[in-house]
């Protein structure tokens, strides 16, 4: 005995609702609850009854702690995240440093404070959009990251670039907007078809 | 039932196992067999089947296909060539330490200590 799509449709919004996004784990734990479902059901019970127990068993929480035992397993992300911080912490202090040379007059101040700016778009926010693509399954919201990644870098970078008198920057800045735009834009697409599909 | 904390380092040569012996499983289908095969002295959870299975897949021992059963996507793994090899190889490594936990837990008496 197979479920019908409308049955089906309810087991995709309680596994859509604990926030694991479409994609493989989706298909993985939808088909699980299913043949649980189903198993149930040869034996007797209805639909309702089936769901009701399967339900308990797959609760929020139950499918949230699959979801993150998959991704701490698969995308090592505590050592992402470790990498990712540090870059952000060395690009921050060079930054500060560039600052404080500036104010103090002392050479090659414009030099350390254009290798903080790089260090933080090329390091830390490179490595922050890679951190997050590898652990979306959504292309659209890949798609997004990347988006993000590149207005922010351009952004700040052509902020730095406006310290050091760069006649690059303004296109920089208005570049950076941009993409930022688009990244919120398609964000809120996702997120109102997520809402709607709930 | 056995403790988890005696099940948790062989699941994944279990599972590698499993898929060893057939063209291809899915998840529900695994875990059903293990509890099985076991008589329920062994529940392979949700929450240690699919991560395994995933991590697997992202190290390149398995393989996956998609097929439509009813009205609904079903995920198969499959076994690839590497992943045959590994499976064959924490097989034995998981048999020599059974025999090592044997010799530790319940040694047999040797005839020289007979003597």
């Amino acid at each position: 005995m197979y479920l019908s799509k409308e049955q089906i449709k309810q087991i995709e919004n309680r596994v859509r609702a604990s926030e694991v996004e479409e994609g493989s784990l989706f298909v993985d734990i939808v088909d699980h609850m299913c043949c649980s479902i189903e198993e149930r059901m040869d034996n007797g019970n209805s639909f309702e009854q089936a769901l009701r127990e399967v339900f308990e068993i797959f609760d929020r929480k139950h499918i949230e702690d699959i979801k993150i035992a998959t991704l701490s397993l698969t995308q090592n992300k505590f050592i992402m995240k470790k990498r990712t911080t540090i870059i952000g912490g060395i690009a921050v202090a060079t930054i500060l440093a560039g600052v404080l040379f500036k104010q103090l007059h002392l050479m090659g101040a414009d030099i350390v404070f254009g290798f903080g700016i790089l260090l933080l778009c090329f390091g830390f926010f490179l490595s922050l959009m890679l951190d997050k693509v590898t652990i979306l399954t959504n292309n659209t919201l890949k798609l997004a990251s990347i988006l993000g990644f590149l207005g922010v870098s351009a952004v700040i970078l052509g902020t730095g670039l406006t310290f050091l008198r760069f006649p690059i920057a303004p296109y920089l800045i208005g570049f950076g907007s941009i993409f930022l735009v688009l990244y919120y834009l398609i964000i809120n697409v996702v997120k109102n078809a997520t809402n709607k599909s709930k | 039932m056995y403790s988890n904390e005696l099940v948790r380092g062989t699941l994944k040569t279990v599972i590698l196992q499993l898929l060893s012996f057939k063209d291809k499983m899915y998840g529900y289908e695994l875990s059903k067999e293990v509890k099985e095969k076991t008589e329920g002295k062994i529940i392979l959870t949700e929450g240690a089947l699919y991560p395994i299975l995933h991590k697997l897949e992202k190290d390149g021992y398995v393989t996956t296909i998609f097929e439509t059963v009813g009205n609904r996507k079903r995920k198969y793994y499959m076994l690839t060539g590497k992943g045959k090899s590994h499976a064959k190889d924490r097989k034995n490594e998981l048999l020599d330490f059974m025999q090592t936990m044997q010799s530790l837990v319940d040694p047999k008496p040797s005839l020289s200590s007979c003597i």
